[in-house]
């Protein structure tokens, strides 16, 4: 199978901006639109999110999280959990809601299982991105949450469209890496209405160079990409997994160790992935 | 020229190509090197803004019985030579930091040569701490090569980890077994002699 052929064809749909996502995101969508509106209340926000049951527990749920809840002070009414976590964090769950979704996109049993596991790494990455910009990057920890919420959707539109070529997934994916990933990202990135702030992150994890020491919104995601314990399954195929060897990637923070601060971390990053993955 | 306002593949492109068993400290233009299970540390004082970058790996056949003792000098000769060149320059030892990079398993393989990347790497951690040189950022081990970029003015340094494919490990194979090979031929010294308690 000519691998790079099917990679140019399936980056030429994306661009021409055919993205269609599934029909039950509607109101993930509009959630996202609403949060634009400069005049938009809490309580059409509420009313709006309440309608959509997945995107409703995954409100409350991450509202209840130790990450956004350390005082353990739980809530359980769509209302209150708005309030608590704020326009920019909910923008994040809608779009995350989006992500999950295209989950479905897939058009067999086994190429829904890649994409169910490229969400469980997506779920760890964006809660890294939410600790690293915290704790190490000095980052806006939201902005790094929804970084991380869509850096893998040029991988769910590829799983999406690998029907189209059969053997595509069983095949050699290096060529998807760096510019293939970049062109495909880009076009679905831009279906979804993400900010120039976070289209330069992703720009940065295309790219591959992480500063080091990590400084900006791109060096995070991409740290958080390189700690995440749950590997995309495009690395597999693109030779790029750690192939069950250590890595030891370490930065000095403030006389502290990067290693020590995000093994105190653990409790938030797992809540985080928890109330994703719900 | 101003290296922090340029994006890290135009710096890539203006950069000299540091080979293994080299190191090479510049006053302006960036360095990069294409590192396997070797490992290249960069050196780097913030008041004088000097800064370089060395590429190496401690030789891995045993050949006497002094072989611990001639990996460590093997090492040591590539960190002190890029030491003393910044000394030389107006570095200060106790302003030095260090970024290190590398020590990955790009070949195949299970057994001793899966060590020579850790070997390298705690060579190079063990090192910059007896020296008493902080370790600021680091990236070490796994299957992957590794290219790394650094700017002597600034001290900023970016790491890429690289698909290994046959091809490319075959070329970072054949450098670092070319380099490995003239470790065993002549033993190196150092200029500012080592003292062994």
């Amino acid at each position: 199978m000519d691998v790079q052929a099917a990679l140019d064809s399936i980056a030429a749909d994306a661009a021409r901006g055919d993205i269609v996502f599934p029909t039950h995101t509607d109101i993930a969508l509009r959630v996202q639109r609403l949060l634009d509106d400069p005049d938009c209340s809490i309580d059409q926000l509420s009313k709006l999110i309440s309608a959509e049951p997945i995107l409703s527990a995954r409100v409350v749920s991450i509202a209840n999280s130790v990450a956004y809840n350390p005082s353990g002070r739980a809530m359980s009414d769509v209302r209150s959990a708005v309030s608590r976590l704020g326009f920019k964090t909910l923008r994040t769950l809608a779009t995350a809601l989006v992500v999950r979704q295209m989950q479905g996109m897939a058009q067999s049993p086994e190429h829904r299982v890649l994409a169910g596991r490229l969400w469980e790494h997506t779920a760890h990455v964006a809660a890294l991105s939410r600790v690293i910009a915290k704790r190490v990057t000095k980052q806006d920890p939201e902005a790094a949450f929804f970084a991380g919420i869509v850096h893998e959707v040029g991988g769910f539109y590829l799983i999406s469209r690998a029907s189209v070529f059969p053997g595509l997934l069983e095949s050699n994916l290096e060529t998807w890496y760096g510019e293939g990933e970049a062109q495909v990202g880009r076009s679905v990135l831009h279906a979804l209405g993400v900010p120039a702030n976070i289209l330069e992150a992703l720009e940065t994890l295309w790219d591959g160079y992480l500063a080091m020491p990590a400084e900006s919104l791109g060096d995070t995601l991409l740290l958080a990409d390189q700690l995440s314990p749950v590997e995309s399954p495009l690395t597999d195929l693109a030779g790029m997994s750690r192939k069950g060897m250590p890595a030891d990637i370490d930065l000095l923070v403030d006389d502290e160790m990067m290693s020590s601060i995000l093994a105190d971390s653990a409790e938030e990053v797992e809540s985080l992935i928890a109330a994703l993955k719900a | 020229m101003d290296y922090s306002k340029l994006s890290s593949q135009e710096i890539e492109r203006l950069a000299r190509t540091i080979h293994p068993g080299a190191w090479a400290i510049e006053p302006d233009r960036p360095l990069a090197t294409l590192l396997g299970s070797c490992v290249a540390v960069c050196l780097f004082d913030p008041q004088a803004r000097i800064g370089g970058l060395n590429h190496f790996m401690l030789p891995n056949i045993r050949r006497s019985s002094n072989d611990d003792v001639d990996t460590l000098l093997s090492g040591s000769y590539a960190m002190e030579a890029l030491l003393n060149a910044l000394l030389m320059k107006g570095a200060k030892k106790n302003r030095l930091q260090a970024k290190a990079f590398g020590g990955g398993t790009i070949i195949n393989t299970s057994g001793p040569l899966m060590s020579i990347g850790t070997r390298n790497a705690d060579f190079t951690k063990e090192w910059l701490q007896r020296e008493g040189i902080p370790l600021l950022a680091s990236d070490f081990l796994g299957p992957w090569s590794r290219k790394v970029l650094f700017v002597p003015t600034t001290g900023d340094a970016f790491c890429r980890r690289l698909v290994t494919n046959m091809a490319t490990a075959e070329v970072i194979a054949r450098e670092e077994k070319s380099y490995a090979d003239t470790l065993l031929q002549k033993p190196k010294t150092t200029e500012k002699k080592i003292e062994l308690f």
